[in-house]
């Protein structure tokens, strides 16, 4: 994806630098003409779809429309279409512009629910979220409607207010870097979940647990979900990393009246690691 | 001259002709990258048992800053000696992106057809000798 006019511009000259001696070809060139074609022009194709995405996302001036594992995208163009460049959109936050351009190489898939809520503030865009609850999930199991607030929060290490939607099931690795003022170390870098955890049990996730920048010093994963159905249940977990497969047996604890928690500590040979972690309502 | 000048985390302008223990002692520098390279042998040995003499790699797979590349970019000589029924379908399927050499092979190859151009006056070797961020980058040459 192209995030800023000068890569735009970069792009367009590579495009005019390997398209200058592409010719077209007839059936009455032999194989080698016709795949060197077929092979210049695959990566012309692509250069012109990123081109025009970039033009289409500098011209949006109303919706963009997304799906959770695209918000991160949708930032991106949003700042495009805002037509704000990565020094003026980091300066709004209090970045310096390399750290936003992190986030975005990233398509945000780091950065806190906080982080991610500032930047769309930074943006000064309205943005709306839309949740659709299914009749059924889960190949059939009826949805357990647990009546209460549409989500719940907490307040997170540095004291913000953070929303968790309900029937969810949060998974996070909780850095504490070193030298934590820098606001980008406390990172989420693991996978989160939506879905009803009483009437399905059994979860299996992987992720990459620990900090790019401070892989030592990742020490917990965190679980939290505000089901009310979950309160003083007990479950296992069973973490599969490179150093081995250990089984937990723990118990909700309540946290408030609407959330609960658990941590697992974490060992430091675990850390930066590619894990499974399979998890069992009892 | 080193390939890599001192502190660069790009070879210096130009093709260099190096050969695959190079790329073994300087490029395979964490797992990822050791795996990525095994898988693409298996290109580059379909390739050499084709007949193709040459290949190029660029990209961020040079780059020393670059941890985890998510392929190997470059080219292959697409001389009149290469026997194309001897290349593995995947390898010369160009749609989607180059998906399927992408996937199977972890590499991203065009074809370097010395019709069009010898060296850097060939269009994919120049297109090559640029990044993505502007900069201008070397590439490796391999005789296979």
């Amino acid at each position: 994806m192209i995030k800023n006019q000068h890569a735009y511009n970069l792009t367009k000259a590579q495009r005019d630098r390997l398209g200058a001696r592409q010719i077209p070809v007839s059936e009455d060139d032999d194989e080698i003409e016709k795949l060197t074609y077929a092979s210049v022009q695959s990566e012309l194709d692509h250069l012109d779809a990123l081109l025009r995405e970039y033009e289409a996302n500098a011209a949006a001036k109303s919706v963009l429309e997304s799906t959770p594992e695209n918000l991160g995208f949708a930032l991106i163009k949003a700042r495009i279409a805002r037509n704000l460049t990565h020094e003026e959109l980091a300066k709004r936050l209090g970045l310096k512009a390399q750290q936003l351009q992190r986030y975005e190489d990233k398509a945000y898939g780091q950065a806190s629910l906080e982080r991610i809520i500032k930047v769309i503030k930074a943006l000064d865009v309205g943005m709306t979220l839309e949740m659709r609850i299914p009749k059924e999930m889960d190949a059939g199991v009826p949805l357990k409607v647990v009546p209460g607030p549409i989500a719940s929060s907490r307040k997170t290490g540095s004291g913000q207010k953070e929303t968790i939607p309900l029937n969810t099931l949060r998974f996070s690795g909780i850095a504490a870097a070193a030298d934590s003022n820098e606001e980008d170390n406390d990172i989420l870098s693991s996978s989160g979940l939506l879905g009803d955890p009483v009437s399905k049990k059994k979860w299996v996730l992987h992720g990459h647990l620990g900090h790019p920048k401070a892989p030592g010093h990742a020490r917990d994963l965190t679980i939290v979900t505000n089901h009310p159905g979950l309160g003083g249940k007990t479950y296992s977990i069973k973490l599969i990393s490179a150093c081995g497969e250990e089984t937990l047996e723990r118990t909700w604890i309540s946290e408030s009246r609407s959330s609960f928690l658990d941590t697992i500590e974490v060992r430091p040979e675990q850390l930066s690691r590619d894990w499974e972690l399979t998890f069992t309502l009892k | 001259m080193p390939v890599y000048p001192h502190n660069h985390s790009l070879p210096g302008r130009g093709i260099h002709k190096v050969d695959m223990l190079f790329v073994s002692e300087t490029l395979l520098f964490t797992p990822q990258r050791d795996a990525l390279f095994i898988k693409a042998t298996t290109a580059f040995d379909a390739l050499a048992k084709a007949g193709v003499p040459r290949i190029w790699i660029a990209g961020s797979f040079l780059n020393l800053s670059v941890v985890n590349p998510s392929d190997i970019d470059g080219a292959w000589e697409c001389s009149r000696q290469v026997n194309l029924k001897e290349l593995p379908a995947a390898l010369r399927d160009f749609s989607d992106h180059r998906n399927a050499m992408r996937s199977r092979f972890g590499v991203d190859l065009l074809l370097y057809n010395p019709a069009r151009g010898d060296g850097h006056d060939n269009p994919v070797l120049s297109y090559y000798g640029v990044t993505k961020n502007g900069d201008l980058s070397g590439i490796l040459e391999i005789s296979l």
